[in-house]
């Protein structure tokens, strides 16, 4: 078997697998790609889930503008995506060195958890007629007092996780006023 | 008796297009949604579709298949492509879609009964644009064109959006998308282009093959 025959067989194994690898992995971004493959490198782990969690994270944000508030099964695909940045940013945090790589996870951490809960807050709650969801609701104050666990957060951010779960205390309490 | 290396490396050269085609086939670019683009493997019909015509056009001898493992291998990348071709010219899934894959299964028959290589894979072609032309004419203007507004409380769009979802559940891609989509077909022509003539020697080499 000659060289070119060689490195011929190589790359039909090649998009063989990338093939597999694109059907099973299902990628919808290349960053997302290149984030991915530097996290399974190990090369600059802090950085690549960083940048993986901010990707996710502001296509979230420009996906939620569009997406209806009636439109259930979307705004759960993207609470999924919110779920997976978080992940990146608890990987972010694993790999850093020093307090200020930490801290600086957990801000981006907190900001997720801060739009997640508000999206919920926003869907559990309805018109003066109508009840409250209160499932969606927990989960939103569950998400809310993932955010207000972590240790390092910036005072103004703890302040707006803590006025947000208060209101949806009082949209979990069926009777505000007494 | 042909020669074994050249063989393999012919070989080997086809099933590098009909891998390109694969891939190429299998990317959609959403013109909805976050995704830039997205990775989709041809389905259960797609594929059996694609079992069906490397069947025929075997049997049409209009695919050239050595003998052992090799061609053993290009027949599976064969089918794997042409199943493809057949994800990216059938419409989404509806009725429309039955349709169509009743039509293509049809096809298939009519590959079976030609006489001459030149008339199989000329209804191949046939079969092709009737489906290119409903999957990327009609589809989209019968999409475009069938969404009625929501009047208050009266919410005529989704009724609107689930009958029309009843005959093919469309989903607009942009224009690289058809771009992409006609590179994998073209991968694909190249590849039964390439064999067309048989290697010197092939023992499978028939004399109703004229030389061109």
């Amino acid at each position: 078997m000659s060289a070119i025959e060689g490195a011929g067989w190589a790359l039909l194994g090649l998009l063989t697998l990338s093939v597999g690898a694109l059907a099973i992995l299902r990628p919808t971004d290349p960053a997302g790609v290149l984030n991915e493959i530097r996290l399974a490198a190990g090369f600059d782990r802090y950085e690549a889930a960083m940048d993986e969690g901010d990707r996710i994270h502001s296509t979230v944000v420009a996906e939620l503008r569009r997406t209806a508030k009636e439109d259930l099964e979307g705004r759960q695909a993207l609470y999924a995506m919110l779920e997976e940045a978080a992940d990146r940013y608890e990987i972010a945090r694993r790999e850093s060195e020093g307090f200020y790589e930490d801290q600086r996870a957990q801000i981006r951490l907190a900001r997720t958890y801060m739009l997640w809960a508000r999206s919920l807050h926003e869907d559990g709650t309805g018109a003066w007629y109508q009840r409250n969801d209160e499932e969606t609701l927990r989960r939103a104050r569950a998400v809310v007092d993932r955010g207000l666990a972590l240790p390092d957060i910036p005072g103004d951010r703890r302040v707006e996780l803590e006025e947000l779960g208060t209101r949806i205390d009082r949209a979990l309490t069926p009777w505000p006023i007494l | 008796m042909a020669d074994p290396l050249t063989e393999r490396r012919r070989a080997l050269g086809l099933c590098l297009l009909l891998a390109a085609a694969l891939l190429v086939g299998g990317l959609d670019l959403p013109a909805r949604g976050y995704e830039s683009f997205r990775y989709a493997m041809f389905g259960f019909t797609s594929g059996l579709l694609g079992i069906l015509y490397t069947f025929a056009l075997v049997s049409r001898e209009v695919l050239w298949r050595p003998a052992g493992w090799i061609g053993t291998l290009l027949l599976v990348y064969w089918a794997a492509a042409t199943a493809m071709l057949f994800r990216v010219l059938l419409p989404p899934p509806g009725l429309v879609q039955v349709g169509l894959a009743i039509v293509a299964a049809v096809g298939a028959g009519v590959i079976v009964s030609r006489r001459d290589r030149d008339g199989a894979v000329l209804a191949l072609g046939t079969v092709t644009v009737i489906l290119a032309v409903i999957r990327f004419a009609l589809v989209p203007v019968f999409w475009a064109r069938s969404g009625l507004p929501n009047w208050g409380p009266v919410r005529l769009g989704a009724s609107a959006d689930a009958v029309r979802d009843f005959f093919v559940a469309f989903a607009p891609e942009r224009p690289a998308s058809q771009a992409l989509h006609f590179l994998a077909l073209a991968l694909w022509v190249i590849a039964l282009w390439l064999q067309w003539e048989p290697p010197a020697g092939d023992a499978r080499r028939r004399s109703r093959w004229p030389a061109r």
